[in-house]
Order: C-alpha cells, then sequence, then structure tokens
C-alpha cells in the first residue's frame, strides 16, 4: 500500500429510511467544507425529485470529501446506496466499492428490518461496521437501550459508537474520526493491470453513459483502451474523474480511488453494475466476482391513455433506458388498449418509479395494466415457454403444467401484529417456515410465497394489518409448479385482453367475481346494455350487467341559451378521449387501474 | 321579409328556489326601476340601429319571475316594443308567471298590453315536494292562477319538473291530470338538473336516474294519450298550440335577448349580456361574443344538435343543400347499432330521436354530431 492509498477512506452509509441518513450526509458534507454552505441543498445526495419526495434514494452518487485528523490529511469517498429492496443488486454491487460502512441506527426506534438486510449484506461484502447513534436530540431516544439492541440484534461492537444528532449538527467529528480509524484503507496495486468495479452509471447528455467505478488495481487515463469483461465492449476513456460533488476531471484514477469514467458510451445498457473494466491492451486475469445480468422480476403493460401519444411513450422509454438498464420494455397490442408496451421491472418500487417518472418528466398519462411474473409453461408436446403476458398463455389443452416464481420472504414485525400478518401470507398461499423472536419488540417471520401474490397487493395489507410497523424483505428462490389458470374477463361477449389474467385454482373463482363486480362500479351507463362476464378457462363463473343509460342530463335550452348546451356536449365528447373503445363498449382508462386493488376493500 | 324573436330577462323573483340558478334574486323597487329603464335603453338603441326592418314574431319575457314585479314594467316594455320594431299581426307574446303573484289584475293588464300566452311554474301538484324545492305556491294557488291566466289570454302553459325529492310516480301523474283538466294548451316537462352551488346540490341530494326516466315516460305516455303531443324533448302542445318562440331556438332562427344574462342569436353571431346585474346596471353588456359562419362545421353541429331535440328530427335534405354534405356519412355503423337499439328512426329521409332516444340524446349527438 502507497502513501496516496493509506490515506483514503471509502464507506458508505446504511440506515432505514427516515433515520437520518441523508441528514448525516449532510452534516459530514459541511463539516469537511466540501460544499459551501450558500451551495447547500437539503439532502444534496438525493438528487432525483422522485427520491427528495419520497424520501428514498434510487440513483447513487459518491462525494468525496477531505478531512484533517492529527494533521494528515484524509481523503473520504461517500458512496451512497439505495434503500429499498427492489435494487438489493445495486447495493450489492456499491457495497462492494467500500471498505467500511457507517451504519446510522435511530436513537429512538432502534434497529429495523430494512436496516438489518443491509447490514447482512455489507458483513458478507467484509466491510467494516461503524455503528453510529443518531437522533439522540429526540426526546424518547433511548441511546443506551439501542446500543445494546445493536450488539443483540446485529452481533456486533457498539460500545464506542457515537452518540449524534445530525439534525443538530451535534457529534459530527466523532463520526468522522472512526471512519478515519476504523475504516480500512483501500488495498490494491497501482502497478498491477487494471481491475475496476462499475457500482453504478448515469447518463449524461453530453458524455453519454459515465461508468462509477472503484479502482481495484491498476490505472486509468484519458486514452486508456478499456474493456468491458463481461459484455467483451472495448471503449477509448476519453475522461475520468471524481465527485467534487460535482464530475470533477482528473488525470488518472489509481488502486483504492472512487471516481467516473467517461468512454462515449452509447447508453447504461452497456455499463452493467457489477461489470469489470479492464485495460483492453493489457487486461486482468479475472474480473471482480458477483457480477450477475439484472433480470425483470415483475411485468406490466403500459399504454398511453390518449392512442396516439403512442410515439410519445415509445420516445419516453427509449430516454428512460438510456439511463436505467433495468428497465426492460418491448412492444404490445392490445385489442382493449391498442399500442402500448408490455415492460419488465425489477420490483414493485421501480415499476413505480417508471410510471411516475413517465407521467411527471414525461407529462404521459398512462394505463397500466395488472402486474405479473413471469411462468414457465410445459406443454404438452414437450416444450416450454416462458409466459410473461396472461395474452401469450397457450390453450389449456396444450399445457401440461405451469411452475410459477417462488421468493423467500422475510417479514419483520412487532409481536402483535403476528396473527393478522399470518393470516395474510396463508391467503397469499405463503408456506410458514421459520419465526424468530429478535427481541421482546421484533419478530422475523419467514415465508416461501408466490412472487405473483407478493406483486398482487401485497405490500399494502402488510402495511394495514401492521398500522405500518412490518417490513418485507424478498429474494427470489427458484420456480415450483403450481395449479395456474387464465382468468378472462369478457365484456360484451368478448374477452378483454387487457383485463386477463394468470392465477392460481383456488382464487380465480373469488377473484373473478370480485372483478365483474368492481368492474360493473367503475363502467358507466351507456346506450346499451353491457354484461360483464368472467371466465376461467372459457367457462363462465361470474357474470354481472351495467345497465342500458336511461337519462343523461337534460339541461333546459333556458332563453336560448345554446352556447351553455354546446359546451356540455363538447365535455362530454372531451370524456370521451379518456375512455377506450371496446367493440361498442367504452371503458374508462380508471377502470383499468381500479380493479389493481381489490382486496383491501 | 326577415324574422325575428325578442327574449326580455326579468331577474327579479320574490324568493329564490332551491333548485335554481338562473340570473335572479330579490330586489327592491329602486333596483327594479333602473332596471327597466335599462333595458328600454338598449331596445331603443337596437331598434335604431340594428332591426333593419325586421318583423317580430315573437316575444317571450322570462326570468326569474315577471309576475312577481309590478305589471307596469312589462307592459311599458311591450309598449316600448310595439311603437320600436315592425310587429307581426299573429306576433306569439308569452310572459312567465308564478301562481302565488299572478293576480287577475295583472293577468288582465298583461293581456290588454298584448301577451296572448302565459306559462306558468307549477312544477309539482304535490304541496310536499312543493314546499322540499322552496316553491311558495300550493297547488290549489295553482288552480286559481290557471283560471285567471286563462280567462285573460286563452292560451296557456304550465311546467312540470320531474325528479323531484320525495316525488313518486302518482305525483306525476296526478300533475299531469291536474293540468290536462285545467285546460292547458301545452305543457312542459323538465327533469331537475342539480346546478353546482344552489341549496339542493349542497343538500346532497342526486336524482335518481331510472326513477327519472320512468317519470319522464310515464308524463309523457300520459299526456299523449290526453292529446299532448311531444313536439320537443320537453315540450307537449294540443294541435297548433307549439311555443313558436322556442320552436325558434331549435330552428336556427334569428333571435334578439335584452336583459341580464340575455342570450341573442343574431347575423350569425351568439352573443350573452353579462351575468351580473350590479354590472349590468353600471352599464356592461355583451362580453361573450362568437360568430359562426352559415356553413361552417360549428353551424351544423348546432343545426343537428338543436334539430335532434324536436319530434321532426333533422331533415337530411335540406341538411346536404345548406352544408353541403350527408351529415350521417361515416357514422353508419353508429347508426345501425342506434337504430337496432331503438334510439333513433330514419325514415323520409329525416333523422329523429325515439322516445327512448330523446332521454339519453346528449349521448346520441356527441356520437353523431361532434
Amino acid at each position: 500500500m502507497n502513501d496516496r492509498q493509506s490515506k483514503k477512506r471509502n464507506f458508505c452509509i446504511i440506515a432505514h429510511i427516515d433515520h437520518g441518513k441523508s441528514t448525516l450526509a449532510d452534516r459530514l458534507i459541511e463539516k469537511t467544507h466540501t460544499v459551501s454552505s450558500r451551495d447547500m441543498e437539503d439532502q444534496l445526495l438525493d438528487s432525483m425529485d422522485l427520491e427528495r419526495e419520497r424520501g428514498i434514494t434510487i440513483k447513487l452518487t459518491p462525494i468525496r470529501m477531505f478531512y484533517t485528523k492529527d494533521g494528515v490529511e484524509y481523503e473520504l469517498n461517500l458512496i451512497d446506496t439505495p434503500g429499498h429492496v427492489d435494487f438489493t443488486y445495486e447495493v450489492s454491487r456499491s457495497l462492494r466499492a467500500c471498505d467500511g460502512a457507517v451504519l446510522v441506527v435511530d436513537a429512538a426506534q432502534g434497529v429495523e428490518a430494512q436496516t438489518l438486510a443491509n447490514v447482512y449484506l455489507a458483513i458478507d461484502n467484509d466491510l467494516e461496521i461503524l455503528p453510529v447513534i443518531n437522533k439522540i436530540d429526540l426526546p424518547s431516544a433511548r441511546p443506551e437501550e439501542v446500543r445494546t439492541e445493536i450488539e443483540e440484534v446485529v452481533g456486533i461492537d457498539a460500545s464506542d459508537a457515537p452518540l449524534v444528532s445530525a439534525k443538530e449538527g451535534i457529534n459530527i467529528d466523532a463520526v468522522l474520526d472512526m471512519i478515519v480509524d476504523k475504516v480500512p484503507p483501500p488495498s490494491g496495486d497501482p502497478a498491477a493491470p487494471l481491475k475496476c468495479l462499475i457500482f453504478d452509471s448515469y447518463y449524461d447528455n453530453y458524455k453519454g453513459a459515465v461508468c462509477l467505478v472503484r479502482v481495484i488495481d491498476g490505472r486509468v487515463s484519458a486514452g486508456t483502451k478499456i474493456k468491458m469483461m463481461a459484455s467483451g465492449r472495448i471503449y477509448d476513456c476519453v475522461e475520468v474523474g471524481i465527485f467534487d460533488p460535482k464530475p470533477t476531471p482528473v488525470s488518472a484514477l489509481e488502486a483504492g480511488d472512487v471516481g467516473y469514467i467517461a468512454a462515449s458510451i452509447k447508453a447504461v445498457a452497456e455499463t452493467a453494475p457489477g461489470d469489470t473494466v479492464t485495460n483492453a491492451d493489457a487486461p486482468c486475469a479475472e474480473p471482480c466476482p458477483g457480477y450477475k445480468e439484472v433480470q425483470p422480476v415483475v411485468y406490466s403493460g403500459i399504454f398511453p391513455v390518449d392512442g396516439s401519444k403512442y410515439n410519445d411513450l415509445k420516445d419516453a422509454l427509449e430516454r428512460l433506458k438510456l439511463s436505467d438498464a433495468a428497465l426492460h420494455f418491448e412492444p404490445e397490442v392490445s385489442a382493449a388498449l391498442g399500442f402500448g408496451f408490455r415492460c419488465g421491472f425489477l420490483g414493485l418500487l421501480h415499476m413505480e418509479i417508471i410510471q411516475e417518472r413517465l407521467e411527471r418528466e414525461y407529462n404521459l398519462d398512462l394505463i397500466t395494466t395488472a402486474p405479473g411474473v413471469t411462468y414457465k409453461v410445459h406443454k404438452t408436446d414437450g416444450k416450454t415457454e416462458t409466459v410473461t403476458n396472461p395474452c401469450n398463455l397457450p390453450p389449456q389443452t396444450e399445457i401440461a403444467f405451469i411452475e410459477e416464481p417462488m421468493v423467500a420472504a422475510e417479514i419483520y414485525t412487532p409481536p402483535e401484529y403476528i396473527g393478522s400478518i399470518m393470516e395474510l401470507c396463508q391467503d397469499k398461499r405463503g408456506i410458514f417456515e421459520d419465526m424468530q423472536y429478535l427481541d421482546a419488540k421484533r419478530v422475523k417471520m419467514k415465508y416461501r410465497m408466490p412472487l405473483s401474490e407478493i406483486v398482487y397487493d401485497f405490500f399494502d395489507g402488510l402495511k394495514s394489518r401492521s398500522r405500518g410497523y412490518a417490513s418485507l424483505d424478498y429474494e427470489l428462490a427458484g420456480y415450483e409448479k403450481s395449479d395456474m389458470v387464465k382468468l378472462d374477463i369478457l365484456l360484451n361477449g368478448e374477452i378483454c385482453d387487457a383485463l386477463s389474467l394468470i392465477i392460481h385454482r383456488e382464487k380465480a373463482q373469488a377473484r373473478g367475481r370480485a372483478l365483474a363486480e368492481k368492474l360493473k362500479q367503475v363502467i358507466p351507463r351507456q346506450l346499451f346494455e353491457i354484461p360483464i362476464q368472467a371466465a376461467i378457462g372459457g367457462k363462465i363463473i361470474a357474470r354481472e350487467t351495467v345497465k342500458a343509460m336511461r337519462k343523461d342530463v337534460l339541461a333546459k335550452c333556458y332563453g336560448g341559451d345554446v352556447t351553455r348546451k354546446k359546451k356540455l356536449l363538447e365535455k362530454q365528447k372531451e370524456g370521451k378521449k379518456r375512455m377506450r373503445q371496446f367493440g361498442s363498449v367504452e371503458i374508462p382508462s380508471e377502470a383499468f387501474t381500479s380493479i389493481l386493488k381489490l382486496d383491501n376493500e | 321579409m326577415k324574422k325575428f324573436g325578442v327574449y326580455l330577462h326579468v331577474p327579479f323573483c320574490a324568493s329564490k328556489c332551491a333548485y335554481c340558478d338562473f340570473v335572479s334574486g330579490v330586489y327592491g323597487e329602486d333596483v327594479k326601476k333602473a332596471y327597466f329603464a335599462a333595458l328600454s335603453g338598449d331596445i331603443t338603441r337596437f331598434a335604431e340601429r340594428q332591426a333593419n326592418g325586421r318583423t317580430v314574431t315573437s316575444i317571450y319575457i322570462g326570468g326569474g319571475t315577471p309576475s312577481s314585479v309590478d305589471a307596469h314594467y312589462l307592459t311599458d316594455v311591450l309598449g316600448l316594443i310595439g311603437r320600436s320594431f315592425v310587429i307581426s299581426s299573429n306576433c306569439e307574446i308569452t310572459t312567465e308567471a308564478n301562481p302565488e303573484s299572478l293576480t287577475r289584475e295583472k293577468a288582465e293588464a298583461y293581456a290588454r298590453a298584448g301577451v296572448n300566452r302565459i306559462s306558468i311554474g307549477m312544477q309539482s301538484a304535490s304541496d310536499e315536494v312543493l314546499a322540499r324545492i322552496g316553491r311558495a305556491h300550493t297547488s290549489e294557488r295553482f288552480v286559481r292562477a290557471a283560471e285567471i291566466a286563462t280567462a285573460a289570454v286563452g292560451n296557456v302553459s304550465a311546467d312540470v319538473m320531474l325528479a323531484l325529492p320525495g316525488q313518486t310516480m302518482s305525483d306525476v301523474e296526478n300533475a299531469v291530470g291536474l293540468l290536462s283538466e285545467a285546460g292547458m294548451s301545452h305543457i312542459s316537462v323538465y327533469s331537475l338538473k342539480v346546478e353546482e352551488g344552489t341549496p339542493l346540490q349542497k343538500s346532497g341530494y342526486v336524482p335518481d336516474e331510472d326513477a327519472a326516466a320512468d317519470m319522464y315516460s310515464l308524463a309523457r305516455s300520459l299526456l299523449e294519450e290526453r292529446g299532448y303531443k311531444g313536439y320537443e324533448v320537453s315540450n307537449f302542445a294540443q294541435p297548433g298550440k307549439e311555443c313558436l318562440h322556442n320552436v325558434g331556438y331549435w330552428d336556427r332562427s334569428e333571435y334578439i335577448g335584452f336583459g341580464v344574462s340575455a342570450h341573442s342569436f343574431y347575423d350569425d353571431t351568439r352573443f350573452a349580456v353579462t351575468s351580473d346585474l350590479t354590472a349590468y346596471l353600471g352599464g356592461v353588456r355583451v362580453t361573450e361574443k362568437h360568430y359562426i359562419p352559415p356553413e361552417s362545421d360549428e353551424a351544423a353541429e348546432e343545426t343537428i344538435m338543436l334539430a335532434l331535440r324536436t319530434s321532426r328530427g333533422l331533415d337530411l335534405s335540406a341538411f346536404r343543400r345548406k352544408f353541403g354534405r350527408d351529415p350521417i356519412a361515416g357514422k353508419e355503423s353508429g347508426l345501425a347499432l342506434l337504430r337496432r337499439e331503438g334510439l333513433v328512426s330514419l325514415t323520409d329521409d329525416r333523422l329523429s330521436l325515439t322516445p327512448k332516444g330523446l332521454y339519453v340524446m346528449n349521448e346520441i349527438i356527441v356520437r353523431l354530431a361532434f
């Protein structure tokens, strides 16, 4: 290790949502004068509007700070991590770029489930864990109890965890001192062949896709011919730099450095997190371990409310894809919804984020179909098909059996909600595996569950049954044979493809009835009577009728006010634009979304 | 000879009904005086500059409650109109009246001033229902007003409202019976529309769609049994007693409206006077003005929209001549569906709505005309 490396510390902060990660980060930045206070925006790290609003981190941003301890100036690189289970893979990549993790625990609330998952991930990645007890200014703070809790629950020594208040700026120096003292300086050999871990990337309008990297070994500078080891693609490095906190070019990045590499890369899909960057002319022997291609887990159809906006939606998705490699999409045509896209997401939050960004940043009105998962359909002819769209499910007669994706779910909850959560899990076809009291106030329940059940309204159910206290963590756990059927909804005798579902046979009947009832409420009366039917494999199992409209507003044409009447009709006409014409039936766009959450009514 | 109708708005009431969002209110005598003076000024100015020798074929005094103000206000205005314009010999002159304010003296004064038709707002034959919607009269008072009006002008119309709170099918039956026995020549049947901001809307009352439709079809069949022909969605008349003034609205004939919130269609232009009485008294007049080229799509849309209100329906060949296109071209499949469901009929080159179709006309018009 050279002198340069010994004065460098790469670390991240792990915290439960709202335990004060961003605030602490802000204080560290302030304290090290990295950003003048004038430029200091609250929670500097969370740069997307959406992140700020939700208080969560989606994109990662590293920041370089300088801190002097005992007359020696150290370079501290804070690497941010996303805070949600959908992004576990990203978290694991960014953890690999660090050597230590500051664990922020709320002095009043103690250790939370979400934190634990990330702490274990950090421990798995050989990171030094540095506990910090935050929010000691709160009247309900119980720092000493929390200190014990950290030791018991997390199983690490918390005896010298600093007691701080990020909000009030109390004891921030202690955190910085601890980082210097306890986070190991980066190892690695600057003279060895280049080996960089990509832990994130972002899209820049001028520079293209930019890789955020931790240099493990070697040296990279503008002009280096670089190679992505997983994809084999080769680029000419145009610029390397660090985050100060704005991207700032430097002459070279060396072993131990955290920074960026720009190489005129077209899309972030080519800069996969976990991939290794090496020198094309003198490659390293082995890539960084643990790379995997991120596969979508949840699928849903996205259609513009106004059919003429298809191209706008396409452009928007293409542009989002430039900066979000995890987003998958392909064109889909629906008889009911027209032209749109079948989109694949990392999870539910990712799906929501994409939908919100499409609506907010690109001003699109969308119809989203029920989220679904990937089924493996084994056919009678011995072939296997992967089905993500219910409309592509082969006819029942051709299906030998279907396998569905499973997850290993961990639910953390205060004990008083165990009963109702068990009920929920049972209802969601979960198989109980284990339950463990973490302490008097926290229980960890383990279930094996079908992913499709988690995707359908599980979070909301969990939150409402535990008054918001329970949290969920899950990971994919293979496929299992399951008795799945296709549930169709027929409007006026025709199958409405956008409403079809793949569902477990035991639940199909009840869901079919609930769907038909709900649709009856949301489809307005029209000039003709509309039968709504639910069918499983062609057999009708429920029927409702939207009666024909008998009266629409019949205003007196008073005193010759024809204009008012015309305006009324124009408004009515305008309202039709939000309707989907399906055969002779008009379906309001809201109808498609209103059926996504049936269980909690 | 070109002809036109005249509308006069009287924005005064003795009290305000729970469902009403028309421009009207309770005011003192000084305001009324100022108002009619302003109105008369408007009439004079218009007659001097824009009447261009056109003949007035109908006059309609609406409100508000025209009968709530002293009769001389109305008779003076009618006198002024008679002096200012050419009036056709068979000009229909209607005034609206409420049962509680129409006295024999007033009715006779109206008749002397040329009024030959009175339209009385009965709304319901049930005193309970009347009280619930804030009407000040009883059905007994209505019968007396109807006698007074018949004695004075002969030709009397009355309004019935449907889907009122607490109204039953037998109320509707009673209302129609009472009106035909009272010898009304013309009956208007409106279903209540709960307007934004009215006391009725604030009370949370929402009329039931099916009940309203049932009442309408009951009223319709009872009226036709008694010899009243539904010549427009809301209007029923004995033969020859159709309201010419209203027919003019649906034919897109010209009319000029005087007074606050009055609407006009004149020289291919629709315009409206301010709805703000204070502003009107302060000299504000036309606030909305919109020229509609006679052969434009908008004129065509209006033609369809207005004609489909009537039992005669839309004369397709006249439409083709005027607008150079077929109004139903490109709508064949939609039209076939509407015909199959018995909502529209297409006979003798006329497109009209069936009784069932009339009650859902907005939806049909949106499909056919817009």
